[in-house]
């Protein structure tokens, strides 16, 4: 894995989508979207500790970034959205707190639900509060992701999660991004909230909640470990 | 457009910092200025954040993130330590007092941390 990250965050740094694309489809487990988009995050990641180490400009981190997105939409469509999926009927929606730029996460979570089968809207960076609110009540989705990378945008998850929750079909709230992995948010979101700190307890969420079904229009609060943070 | 918190304390900072420090201005130009208050307003950001989410904790972790990123561009952790210490001293009572109070704690905690990554790393 550590050869691979290496190499597709060269690709990304370059700039070079073809690259990346053939190395995804040369990858023996093309298929399994956890492992293609631990590639991605992890790649990103990296890309993010070579500008801390001053190794990668600005200008750099933006061009891996702009790539990285390309080649997530091309493999969502060719491995998830074009490929006939048993429908949840469920639908989600994901979003950046307002200020917040750093977007991928979220693409990548999003594109982990339609995989498994919930109808999605991504709203990407940047989504005030007020926008989101009207959006949640117009679309009335089951599930509400929100992210939050920089801990300046801290302040205003709390915010977030009791407006939105608030709204009348009561969706679920799940936080996550790259704070959720370095802190113990539980103090700023509801107790209802499913805080996850990764992609891979995203998708033992979303595997649980297919087991288990849900009943009665409500969604089932997870009871293993996972969600007891 | 983010909202710049305090710019007069920011301006102070800078100014005093340059004052101590003459030679940055050579070695970095209108530049490192330029650089100097971004890194000034973002240190306000990150108290500011420390204040309302009630934990000097997020602001010692954000000196120790930064210290690792200046020390990569050849500054030292005395720079970010003298930068602090000059905040503490241009603060006002424009900023409230039970914020300044905590933008003080949020300070003191980190220049402590910094002093003892400073003694580690020099073991």
């Amino acid at each position: 894995m550590e050869a691979d990250v290496q190499r597709f965050t060269r690709y990304l740094l370059n700039g070079d989508e073809l690259s990346c694309e053939d190395m995804i489809g040369e990858l023996p487990e093309k298929e399994n979207v956890l492992n293609v988009f631990d590639l991605l995050t992890k790649s990103m990641q990296h890309i993010g500790e070579l500008w801390e180490n001053n190794e990668v400009s600005v200008a750099d981190e933006h061009l891996a970034t702009a790539t990285c997105d390309y080649v997530l939409s091309q493999y969502r469509y060719r491995f998830i959205t074009s490929k006939k999926r048993k429908e949840t009927g469920k639908k989600a929606m994901f979003l950046c707190l307002e200020e917040e730029q750093h977007y991928l996460g979220t693409k990548i979570i999003a594109s982990l639900f339609e995989y498994f089968g919930w109808e999605v809207r991504l709203f990407g960076a940047n989504l005030p509060l007020e926008y989101a609110e009207t959006q949640a009540k117009e679309w009335k989705p089951e599930l509400i992701g929100v992210s939050v990378a920089i801990l300046y945008h801290l302040p205003k998850l709390k915010d977030y999660v009791e407006t939105l929750s608030r709204i009348p079909n009561s969706p679920t709230m799940m936080v996550g991004g790259r704070l959720s992995g370095l802190y113990d948010l539980r103090q700023y979101c509801s107790k209802d909230t499913v805080i996850l700190k990764d992609i891979a307890e995203v998708k033992t969420w979303l595997e649980a909640l297919s087991n288990e079904g849900i009943s009665d229009g409500k969604r089932n609060q997870p009871s293993n470990s996972i969600f007891s943070n | 457009m983010k909202k710049v918190l305090y710019p007069h304390v920011v301006e102070r900072a800078v100014d005093e910092l340059y004052d101590r420090y003459p030679n940055l201005k050579e070695q970095y130009g209108e530049k490192g200025v330029r650089k100097c208050r971004e890194d000034n307003e973002h240190h306000l950001r990150y108290l500011e954040s420390a204040y309302e989410l009630d934990n000097t904790q997020f602001f010692v972790d954000y000196a120790h993130w930064l210290n690792g990123i200046l020390q990569k561009h050849g500054m030292t952790a005395e720079h970010l330590s003298v930068n602090f210490e000059i905040i503490k001293h241009v603060m006002d009572n424009d900023i409230d007092a039970g914020r300044k109070e905590h933008y003080e704690a949020s300070l003191d905690e980190a220049l402590k941390a910094l002093s003892a990554s400073e003694i580690y790393t020099s073991e």
